[in-house]
């Protein structure tokens, strides 16, 4: 049953790739979301009109030569809005979820590998924050520190925190207790090598696939909040502040809402299929 | 007589469960020679485990002492520990989950040098290779991940493992328990190689007693934490004194159609080893249980090498 | 000689995944007879558990695949029998107890509980009767019927392996496959499971198939032995024929890799090498290239099972001569 081909060594991201490479949907998933990701970088450019130029002749119109995507009640050019739009839904899906990431591994590290009462501390200190609802927290944050994009990340990274803290906790404490964890405390590794080396490596491959995932949660959350009127404040555009203008026009010009909607389904999609491609080619047991 | 190389006296090990203590070594004593086996037996959760790793401060024993080579190593400083792991090592039960997933054969083995830092990257590689031919691994797996080997290759690679640090005392916690028969039997005639060529002592931890009685000089029986008997392992066999390891020895199906068969069939299931009461442990199974055993056993020589912890021995 | 229960006539099984056909049995023929144990030994990955498997249909399907062959239990043969019926057979006539005792009681039921569904699953009876039967199984495995109330987790292993062999044995089944039955047990235990389940077989006449690895199990309980290699009965016999008459070299390599309590050889005698990739089964003997015996013959063709004396049957050249 063993099939040992003298391959070359590969490093470990060489190898996801390969893995990941064979998983069709995984890599269509991962071609949008580079093209959306561009787009966003490129959308002064590529953009035909800036999200604030007003066609105040041509309000709520279907899509034209000159507005492919027709324009929305003040004569702004869908695509356009879009376009930028992209920027503003992508920076608050990656950002926030960068954040929480972070913030989530070191203190699931923390409480995990050393245990006892800094886990307990942690843990019961996460337990009462997650007793809050996040769409409430958001709300908070945005309210304390005024309806912006900046302070709409800043709250969805930080209502997220806890689900990653949790689950690097877990994570840590069921590698902790792996022989080979043992197997290299005997030839002496030290406590910051056996962290680096092997509880890291194999604790992190099923964040990696909740991060991915995430981000689509995020870009939704975002797009929620913007749409109750808390993130990204208009003239500023934004898929989900984008739907929400265009929530009293839904029969005079119905396709102002699909557009961003469908962008958002899109890119939440992305990101889940991309996420569950990378938990099958981060597992080391399914290579070959 | 030189020092032994390890001298192993009334050590403890007891976890702390709920408020309660779970009595998982209870004063255990041995000593033993460089390049010699010591065997120790017993049934799950006995602590013959926890044993091997008291003894290499995996876990930290309770109480007790432990020389090395004449050194006293119960309570090792860091700088000492370290030195003292270059010198004892372990091989584990299952090859399957004491090898990092994530690390390939080579570094797997490379690992313990690495951290050593004596010898430069180049003499390192060598070094795996050597150490790789050594337990039998052709070359070709270098690059090989264990999920990719079976059960017999990975342990193989445990053992070229310890032997990284060329220690001269390994601890072997039932390492061919997880294999099939024929590949167990490749990895016990490596291990006795092994011990052939470079004097290493072993101390080898199982439940499987024709495995033991093969490949060990002395035998150490346990039974609930506490060392019921222990001898020589021809000894052993022929003379088991104590009601347990006679219990023991005749419950071993041998693969004889002809052998005659006088079974002592026990009656019970092992007792708790949570603050057990201070008489034998083993009087709640025992054919020859009287009064007298509600007292604490002592262990006793009662043949050159042949010690016994039963205050009935000597009247069965 | 007494009727067979069971009979297996040149089943196949294959598991077929996404890389590679898996070929697990590869046409073997098995007869049981009426209160018989027969061992079925071998390493892990010979195919023990899939004929099993096979035997009560619950295999999973894909990516398992009965090819051909038939098992033919009572006359009938159970491959071609609807589902309904299979369940019908399944578990009262029947009956497997698997190796791991931990894994194989529902821990939120009581056991007794459990038992009394067993036996009113396949019997129209009373509740109250069902439980005063599922009492007297309690006391015929050993344990005392106070415990009839209590959980899996409040018993120890081996007393779990008896909950089970109860269960298996509940609805009092004429043939019961056992795997690895006393595998996670330490030594004291399987003796005493091992010897409850021999006086259980005496008293209720079942036939019993013991699937393991254990040469010490087999020459214990078993009356006649197949040695499974590679998904193929090399050897085949009464437990003397095996233990005594020795023809196949699988056979005597598994000998030769046991230490033995009687005496000193300086090493043992390994098999060399590893079991062959189950994906790519050599054209020739499956064991010729770890046999000291091997000659040219060896790896071009397979070897036909020959009767070497009566119901002695080795899957060897060598053994033609004999």
């Amino acid at each position: 049953m063993t099939k040992v081909k003298k391959a070359r060594k590969k490093s470990r991201l060489a190898m996801t790739w390969h893995q990941l490479k064979k998983n069709k949907i995984a890599m269509v998933s991962l071609v949008v979301l580079v093209a959306m990701i561009i787009v966003a970088l490129l959308a002064p450019i590529l953009a035909p009109y800036g999200y604030e130029e007003a066609d105040k002749k041509h309000p709520l119109e279907g899509s034209s030569p000159e507005h492919l995507l027709g324009t929305d009640r003040l004569g702004r050019d869908v695509l356009s809005r879009l376009l930028w739009g992209a920027r503003q839904s992508l920076q608050m899906g990656i950002i926030a979820i960068a954040i929480s990431a972070v913030l989530g591994i070191i203190i699931g590290s923390v409480a995990g590998y050393f245990g006892g009462w800094v886990d307990n501390l942690l843990m019961r200190i996460l337990d009462i924050y997650q007793s809050i609802p996040m769409m409430l927290l958001c709300i908070i944050f945005a309210a304390i520190l005024g309806p912006n994009l900046r302070n709409a990340i800043i709250a969805i990274g930080i209502s997220m925190v806890p689900g990653f803290a949790r689950m690097m906790r877990a994570q840590i404490l069921t590698v902790r207790d792996n022989e080979y964890i043992e197997a290299a405390r005997c030839c002496n590794a030290s406590n910051a090598k056996i962290i680096f080396t092997h509880i890291i490596p194999n604790a992190i491959s099923p964040l990696i696939v909740n991060i991915t995932m995430s981000i689509g949660g995020a870009v939704m959350s975002g797009a929620g909040l913007s749409f109750i009127g808390l993130g990204v404040q208009s003239p500023v555009a934004e898929w989900g502040a984008m739907i929400s203008d265009a929530r009293n026009f839904l029969r005079a010009n119905g396709s102002l809402a699909l557009y961003p909607g469908l962008c958002i389904m899109i890119t939440v999609l992305g990101f889940n299929l991309l996420g569950d491609g990378l938990r099958d080619a981060l597992d080391p047991k399914l290579k070959n | 007589m030189a020092a032994p190389l390890l001298e192993v006296r009334n050590l403890k090990k007891y976890f702390k469960t709920g408020g309660r203590y779970l009595h998982a070594v209870d004063g255990v004593s041995f000593k033993l020679e460089a390049g010699k086996t010591l065997g120790v037996v017993g049934e799950s959760g006995c602590g013959k485990s926890t044993l091997g790793r008291a003894i290499l401060h995996l876990h930290e024993p309770t109480s007790g002492e432990i020389y090395f080579e004449g050194k006293d190593i119960s309570k090792p400083s860091k700088h000492l520990l370290k030195e003292m792991r270059e010198e004892m090592q372990f091989i584990f039960q299952d090859p399957y989950a004491s090898l990092d997933p994530r690390m390939s054969v080579s570094e797997a083995i490379m690992e313990p040098l690495k951290i050593q830092g004596k010898l430069s990257k180049s003499e390192q590689i060598l070094e795996t290779r050597r150490l790789m031919e050594t337990v039998g691994l052709a070359s070709r797996f270098e690059n090989a991940y264990p999920h990719e080997l079976d059960g017999g290759r990975r342990q193989r690679i445990g053992i070229a493992r310890a032997l990284a640090l060329k220690p001269k005392f390994i601890v072997c916690d039932e390492p061919v328990s997880a294999l099939d028969v024929s590949i167990q039997a490749q990895i016990i005639n490596l291990m006795l190689d092994l011990q052939e060529q470079q004097g290493l002592a072993y101390m080898f931890v199982t439940h499987d007693l024709s495995v033991v009685k093969y490949i060990s000089d002395d035998i150490l029986v346990m039974y609930l934490g506490t060392m019921v008997e222990k001898a020589p392992a021809n000894e052993l066999f022929a003379n088991p004194k104590h009601p347990y390891t006679q219990a023991l020895l005749s419950a071993i199906p041998v693969p004889d159609i002809h052998a005659k068969k006088n079974r002592i069939i026990m009656q019970g299931e092992i007792t708790s080893p949570i603050d057990p009461k201070p008489g034998c442990r083993f009087m709640a199974r025992c054919p020859y249980a009287s009064a007298e055993c509600e007292q604490p056993q002592t262990l006793e020589e009662i043949a050159p090498d042949h010690f016994v912890s039963c205050c009935k021995c000597k009247s069965l | 000689m007494s009727e067979n229960i069971l009979e297996i006539r040149d089943l196949v099984v294959e598991y077929h995944t996404d890389e590679a056909v898996i070929h697990a049995v590869n046409g073997i023929s098995l007869n049981v007879k009426k209160g018989e144990t027969i061992g079925l030994v071998g390493e892990t990955g010979a195919g023990k558990t899939t004929i099993a498997r096979s035997i009560l249909r619950i295999l999973q399907t894909p990516p398992a695949k009965l090819c051909s062959g038939e098992i033919i239990f009572k006359g009938e043969n159970l491959l071609g029998l609807s589902e309904n019926d299979m369940r019908k057979i399944r578990g009262d006539q029947i009956a497997m107890i698997f190796q791991d005792p931990m894994t194989a009681l529902n821990p939120i039921e009581t056991v007794g509980y459990q038992i009394a569904e067993a036996i009113s699953l396949h019997n129209k009876i009373s509740k109250a009767d069902a439980e005063k039967r599922a009492c007297d199984m309690l006391e015929m495995v050993g344990i005392p019927m106070e415990r009839y109330g209590e959980y899996p987790h409040q018993f120890s292993g081996g007393m779990k392996q008896r909950v089970v062999i109860a269960m298996a044995l509940a609805c009092n089944p004429e043939l019961l496959l056992a795997d690895e039955p006393t595998t996670a047990l330490d030594v004291t235990i399987q003796a005493q499971v091992l010897e409850m389940m021999q006086a259980l077989k005496d008293k209720l006449g079942t036939s019993v198939v013991m699937i393991t690895h254990d040469l010490g199990v087999v020459a214990e309980v078993c009356n006649s032995v197949a040695v499974v290699y590679a998904g193929d009965i090399v050897e085949y016999g009464t437990t003397e024929d095996i233990f005594d008459r020795t023809a196949h070299p699988y056979t005597e390599g598994l000998f030769g890799s046991l230490p033995k309590l009687d005496s000193n050889e300086p090493r043992l005698k390994p098999i060399k090498g590893l079991m062959p990739d189950p994906s790519q089964v050599p054209v020739g003997c499956s064991f010729c290239e770890r046999c000291p015996h091997a000659t040219e013959q060896c790896a071009k063709e397979k070897p036909e099972a020959v009767e070497v004396s009566p119901g002695h049957i080795v899957r060897c050249f060598l053994a033609k001569g004999e």
